[in-house]
């Protein structure tokens, strides 16, 4: 006699999330960023080109020390790649990644101090939103994103501390990780265009 | 006759075709390459982004489809061995 097996039933049609609701929203987010710092970049890049010489920086006024920044500019790209090592340390175990996160973190808080110190240096210089053209865009520009900057620093500020308390979910951390890579990313296109 | 016309059309016909009502400053040759460098920038970057942001989609959504099959593969193998030689 023949053993027949039973019909097996079929398996429940279940959603999966493939992308994290908090990534795709903060993907979408960035995207209107992204858009935002282009048309503050294309606005500097078309006024400079059609100011009248003398018009865009005075002479009073001081040149923007781009030696200095790019050290500012080397701790924040370190903080991008720092928090992609924490991301694969977070895949393998969770709890290893907290001091890389918080390493990626103090590196960031490090770049919005020096830029802080960087502008009261450039305001008693005589540089200001006002005394120019390169002075309004500087600090619209500059500010806009030290703005994104302490925003991602309180993101990932609070995925640290619940990764420290071991209720941090994936999808939060993924999304404020978007948030910074983006802050991180936009930074080099400033600096190049802006200060030189 | 034609001429005429023809001479007339040429003397009126005008010399620059402005099409962008921005481009006050045409002419002077850096800003018209700062204003096409940026059109082109402010044109591309959502198409990159999106066009991006839809690759990415489409190979994460593949890769846990593949990662699924894998998933109930096991599982159905699984549910045979047990019909056929019953719960451990």
């Amino acid at each position: 006699m023949e053993a027949t097996l039973p019909a097996l039933p079929a398996l429940p049609a279940r959603r999966r999330e493939v992308v994290p609701n908090s990534v795709l929203g903060m993907l979408l987010f960035v995207g209107a960023e992204v858009m935002f710092f282009a048309g503050l970049i294309s606005a500097f890049t078309i006024t400079q080109a059609g100011a009248k010489p003398g018009t865009w920086r005075l002479p009073s006024e001081p040149v923007l020390p781009a030696t200095a920044t790019a050290f500012n500019t080397a701790a924040l790209v370190a903080s991008g790649l720092l928090l992609v090592w924490a991301n694969r340390q977070y895949r393998r175990n969770p709890a290893s990644a907290a001091q890389t996160v918080l390493l990626a973190w103090m590196l960031g808080a490090i770049f919005v101090v020096l830029q802080g110190r960087e502008w009261i240096g450039l305001l008693s210089q005589g540089l200001t939103i006002r005394s120019s053209t390169l002075g309004s865009f500087f600090y619209v520009i500059v500010g806009a994103h030290g703005l994104h900057a302490v925003g991602a620093l309180i993101g990932l500020g609070v995925a640290w501390w619940r990764l420290r308390q071991g209720t941090l979910s994936p999808g939060f951390l993924l999304g404020a990780q978007t948030f910074w890579y983006f802050v991180v990313g936009v930074w080099p296109v400033i600096y190049g265009r802006v200060y030189f | 006759m034609r001429v005429v016309v023809a001479t007339v059309i040429l003397v009126l016909a005008p010399r620059v075709a402005l099409a962008c009502p921005a481009c006050a400053l045409v002419g002077v040759n850096e800003n018209s390459t700062a204003y096409v460098s940026m059109t082109i920038m402010l044109m591309a970057l959502p198409l990159g982004m999106i066009i991006g942001i839809a690759i990415w989609l489409y190979r994460s959504v593949r890769r846990a489809e593949a990662g699924a099959q894998v998933c109930e593969r096991v599982i159905r193998s699984a549910r045979r061995q047990r019909a056929c030689f019953g719960p451990e």
